[in-house]
């Protein structure tokens, strides 16, 4: 999908969900999906068709960026829809997507690109505590 | 730091030799990134266009009738059965005035899996059986035939059909059965071009750095905001995002190009090419006038010679289908797949296809008086029929034009009536040329038979049927 699934203020903690289905009847879906999914530690792992049209679950339990390249391999005509969800710690949904592509050959990639924040208060403490510390590594210095 | 590294990956030159990209500061990174992507697609999709309607033009898909006029060799079961609906779907029948209602919904659970098929053919157009005008005194059959016939409605000749199509591991067309290992195959496929870009220097892990880097108020979602509503940070996370994009349409580009060189663009044809076992039963009613009912029995055997089947060896089917498949018998297994494709591409070309089917058909007897028409004691024998075909097709090119627009099918029948008295014996051959120009099929076919199908005709037939078939959804949809 041309479209990406992009979200720069996701709370931490929150949980990414992704099914792959298609129209038609299993044997009509003409497709395989395969995806990458890499976190901010920059481990990767490897998404495969049967997880991904089963519906996979992923904790987004780091702050940082998440990089996610989600193909779906066309070998006859059909079409295939994607939906993603992120969920926060609370069960609320802070984003969605549903797109569907219809092609007969070749293959279609979706990005999933998305930045993992700590709440804002939290943050402001951090960044608080960071300026504090630099502060004091400063007036130390002179 | 972000912004040095950024800036030191376009020096670079990073994202290739990709046309470059530019994002309107009135755009929101989505907008921009769908725009380039979408662009960049459209390229990629025109010379897959270009591709598909060649291969279509290679690949006449021949006339299915299945009877005596123009034949084909392959039995395409699932469209047929996808058409099924709440009330069925009429469609026209094998043979000239014959319809076919799909009755998969009678049947919960039958149409899931797409390899039964049950329905009812009904013919409207009845004709008195030869049989039965024989036994009518030859200097008044005309009329009374002609009077039997105006008697005949829309219950005169109908039938129930159902049809079964065998799936398993290495039978069968339908997609499900062969999709763990389809999915291994792209897995090994795409392993090499997953490991790039290196995640240090990946643009687009760069850009969600630098989202990562600006202080986000309330739910505020920078994706959906627009460059110049930025502010300061506007010109870099733009810049990123060019970036970004340029190095993931060079990607795609590249990764398109990786999984063409595996050949498992051919995929679909080599799964077209599996072996189809099919059994039917038909159990046909009729006005005695048109003849007896009948009970058939068939089965078919339909294969083509390049098949997925063939494509790998059988340690690799096995292995491939298991639920987790080692990377290393992935891979081994993608090249065996791969060698396959790049030895026999002129035959998947090709798409030659055999099938043999064997039917059996049992006409029960009818003993019936016409009284308004001063016509008793009329009989008809049972008889029973035993009908061996094998058919053979395959794609050539025309004219030394280099594509392959024309599609031959060949289909030769024995038809064994030893116990029916009203007919004999007889050997039918079908030769069916089909030309493909564009959206349009024109079948010419040639039927030679040594007999008549009844007794007191013509010794040899040889008969010319020429026609022609639309492709109403103007892609190659036929």
């Amino acid at each position: 999908m041309d479209e990406p699934f992009a979200n720069s203020n996701v709370p931490v903690n929150s949980t990414l969900k992704v099914k792959i289905s298609g129209s038609g009847t299993a044997n009509q879906q003409f497709f395989v999906a395969h995806g990458t999914f890499e976190r901010p530690d920059r481990s990767r792992e490897e998404w495969m068709d049967t997880e991904l049209r089963a519906g996979l679950s992923r904790p987004l339990a780091a702050t940082g960026p998440y990089l996610g390249r989600l193909d779906l391999h066309f070998f006859n005509q059909s079409t295939a829809r994607v939906e993603m969800e992120i969920v926060d710690s609370g069960g609320n949904v802070v984003d969605s997507y549903d797109e569907s592509v219809s092609q007969s050959s070749d293959f279609d990639r979706t990005f999933i690109l998305l930045v993992v924040r700590a709440p804002a208060a939290t943050a402001a403490k951090k960044a608080a505590k960071k300026a504090a510390k630099k502060a004091a590594k400063k007036g130390g210095g002179q | 730091m972000k912004r040095f590294a950024l800036i030191l990956l376009l020096a670079l030159g990073a994202a290739g030799p990709v046309a470059a990209v530019e994002c309107e500061d009135s755009e929101t990174p989505v907008e921009c990134w769908t725009r380039a992507m979408g662009e960049s697609r459209t390229g990629a999709e025109e010379q897959v266009k270009e591709e598909e309607a060649e291969d279509l033009k290679e690949e006449p898909t021949g006339v299915q009738t299945a009877g005596e006029n123009l034949a084909s060799n392959t039995t395409d079961f699932l469209p047929l059965l996808a058409l099924s609906g709440l009330l069925g779907d009429v469609q026209e029948g094998e043979t000239p005035g014959t319809y076919a209602l799909d009755l998969n919904f009678l049947i919960p659970g039958l149409a899931k899996d797409k390899n039964s098929k049950f329905q009812a053919l009904y013919n409207s157009q009845p004709m008195v059986s030869t049989a039965l005008a024989e036994q009518i005194p030859e200097d008044e059959r005309d009329e009374l035939v002609g009077k039997i016939q105006e008697g005949l409605g829309s219950d005169s000749d109908y039938a129930l059909s159902f049809s079964f199509s065998w799936m398993d591991h290495g039978f069968g067309r339908g997609f499900n059965q062969y999709r763990r290992r389809v999915s291994s195959l792209v897995s090994a496929a795409v392993a090499k071009y997953f490991e790039m870009p290196d995640s240090e220097s990946d643009a687009t892990r760069l850009l969600l750095e630098v989202l990562a880097d600006i202080p986000q108020e309330g739910g505020q979602n920078l994706f959906e905001t627009s460059f110049e509503d930025m502010g300061e940070q506007g010109p870099e996370v733009k810049a990123a995002v060019e970036a970004a994009l340029e190095q993931e349409i060079d990607l795609l580009a590249r990764n398109r190009a990786d999984l063409a060189a595996s050949g498992l663009q051919h995929l679909g044809d080599l799964i077209d090419n599996q072996p189809q076992l099919t059994f039917s039963a038909v159990q046909r009613f009729r006005d005695p006038v048109v003849g007896g009912d009948e009970t058939a029995i068939k089965v078919t055997y339909e294969w083509g010679v390049t098949n997925f089947n063939n494509a790998l060896s059988d340690d690799c089917h096995d292995d491939l289908d298991k639920a987790a498949p080692e990377a290393g018998a992935r891979q081994s297994c993608l090249d065996a797949y791969t060698t396959y494709v790049e030895e026999n591409k002129d035959a998947i070309d090709h798409g030659q296809k055999l099938s043999v089917s064997a039917e059996y058909v049992e006409v029960d007897g009818e003993q019936f008086d016409l009284p308004d028409l001063g016509l008793t004691g009329l009989t008809l024998k049972d008889a029973t029929k035993l009908v061996i075909q094998a058919g053979w097709s395959r794609q050539f090119a025309a004219g030394g034009s280099g594509v392959e627009p024309v599609r031959l099918d060949f289909v030769g029948k024995y038809e064994d009536v030893s116990d029916d008295p009203m007919r004999r014996d007889r050997g039918v051959a079908t030769l069916t040329v089909t030309r493909q120009f564009g959206g349009l099929a024109v079948p010419f076919g040639i039927v030679w038979a040594n007999h008549g199908q009844y007794l007191g005709e013509v010794d040899q037939q040889l008969s010319a049927h020429l026609g022609i078939k639309f492709d109403l959804e103007g892609n190659g949809g036929n």
